[in-house]
């Protein structure tokens, strides 16, 4: 009886941080969603420098740890300026930072995987870059990169066990408070195991759905 | 109406197009002809600036189109592609409105009914909310068509609109075209289609690597002692 108690405690306590870590991970998807677009954006347009920029920061940030970036923009950058960032600011500026590479990624080979007749025929019918890329090159692409999207927001979930080194209380932080408290490590790490295992399920089958809705839309 | 001076178009050294010039007007069906590499597609291309010519000039209603406006050259020239090129996320409607809405502004209201009455026109009423992959090629090209028609251009140009398509589409396709002819439109056509030409072309022009070779009257095209490089490309042609 005990020890169910205890169980069931730990298991609540942990699962607690699901609520954070979904927090983190929602707020840096769209981070990166957004700044993902206007890097592939940038890499398909005409402007020499921008594609440039835009391949340069790409490069950078697949090209370091994510904990170093981490790292930098909560311990690092406020030495420097002297101005404390919340440990919720780092953390979904440094995940959109480099979720954005990305995604810019994704939805440039997304753009490249469109029939060049597509521009074509809107260039012909004099529809401005803007609404071309807005409503008819990037609806086509969403389709085909949607599961790459989703991958990408499954790596970020998982990723942001690494705000527990902030000392945020999210699913992994909550783990080995338990952990260190009780001295068994096997049981709060796998309830944390369980728990982000839980929310990858849940963002896969929210993908299902919205791919289902697109194909019945668009096709 | 359409004037095109000197047009120049080189791939690094490969000149495609050799200091074309010639004067098209109003209403004109003119067919552009000449065998596979002569430079009919950057013809066309560079007159609506698919392509940048690398010299030269067109002129349009008295007005240089070569550096000025694209867009607005643009609304005045439409085109219809081989592949047809119909937006794949829109529906039939969506493909024919959106551009006169979006483009020209034109009220929604109005824009549908002209899209009614023009897939009336091409015979394809019932598929106003189709999706693109679920047409036949030959429906797919008059849709393209009425799509171009919604712009109300002053020109169209077509590069082989029936090249892509099964036989027994052809003729829907050209028929629909042939019903443009006279009704004030310029057409400029690629084509292969010899009898198409002969009926329903105005005018000819022959290109040959990059050049105009040949410039008459249908008629004289087709009756004419040609010129060897012609009688030889009209032997081939219709013996196809
Ligand atoms: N983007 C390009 N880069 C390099 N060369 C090109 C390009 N586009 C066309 N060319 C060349 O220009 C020449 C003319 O091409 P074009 O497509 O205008 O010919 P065409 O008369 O339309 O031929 P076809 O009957 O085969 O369609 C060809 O030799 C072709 O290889
Ligand atoms: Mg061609």
């Amino acid at each position: 009886m005990d020890s169910l108690h205890h169980f069931l405690s730990t298991l609540s306590y942990v699962s607690e941080g699901v609520f954070l870590t979904l927090e983190y991970t929602l707020l840096s998807l769209l981070g990166g969603v957004v700044l993902g677009l206007c890097l592939a954006l940038m890499k398909v347009g005409e402007y020499t420098i921008a594609r440039r920029a835009a391949q340069f920061y790409t490069s950078v940030f697949r090209g370091t740890p994510m904990l170093v970036q981490l790292s930098i923009i909560y311990f690092g950058a406020p030495s420097l300026v002297s101005y404390k960032i919340s440990p919720l600011m780092a953390g979904v500026f440094a995940f959109s930072l480099n979720s954005g590479a990305y995604v810019s990624e994704i939805i440039r080979s997304g753009i490249k995987t469109i029939d060049q007749g597509q521009f074509e025929a809107a260039k012909a019918l004099g529809i401005p870059y803007s609404l071309m890329m807005a409503h008819i090159i990037l609806p086509q692409a969403l389709r085909g990169i949607l599961p790459a999207l989703v991958n990408e927001a499954i790596n970020l979930l998982k990723e942001t066990a690494l705000i527990s080194t902030l000392g945020e209380a999210d699913i992994m932080r909550r783990a080995q408070l338990v952990a260190a408290e009780t001295y068994s490590y096997f049981e709060p790490l796998m309830m944390a195991a369980v728990c982000y295992y839980f929310l990858v399920l849940l963002l896969s089958g929210i993908a299902k759905l919205l791919e289902k809705r697109l194909s019945y839309d668009c096709y | 109406m359409i004037v095109i001076k000197n047009l120049n178009k080189n791939y690094g050294h490969h000149v495609v197009l050799n200091h074309l010039s010639v004067e098209l007007h109003k209403a004109e069906i003119v067919a552009i002809l000449g065998s596979s590499g002569s430079g009919k597609s950057t013809f066309l291309r560079c007159i609506n600036r698919l392509e940048e010519p690398t010299a030269g000039q067109v002129w349009i209603d008295g007005v240089e189109v070569t550096h000025s406006n694209v867009q607005q050259l643009r609304t005045k020239v439409g085109m219809v592609f081989q592949n047809f090129h119909l937006f794949s996320n829109m529906s039939v409607i969506q493909n024919l409105v959106y551009a006169p809405q979006k483009v020209k502004k034109m009220p929604e209201s109005q824009a549908f009914e002209k899209a009614q009455q023009l897939l009336r026109q091409v015979g394809l009423e019932k598929k106003i909310k189709a999706y693109p992959h679920t047409l036949s090629g030959g429906e797919k090209q008059r849709i393209a068509i009425a799509r171009t028609l919604m712009m109300d251009p002053e020109v169209i140009l077509f590069d082989e609109p029936t090249s892509a398509l099964d036989p027994e589409m052809v003729q829907e396709v050209l028929r629909v075209i042939k019903g443009l002819a006279s009704t004030g439109i310029t057409i400029l056509i690629v084509t292969h289609e010899m009898n198409f030409v002969r009926e329903v072309a105005t005018r000819v022009l022959f290109l040959d690597h990059g050049s105009i070779l040949e410039d008459q009257s249908t008629k004289d095209f087709f009756d004419g002692h040609n010129k060897e490089r012609i009688a030889q490309f009209l032997n081939q042609a219709t013996s196809d």
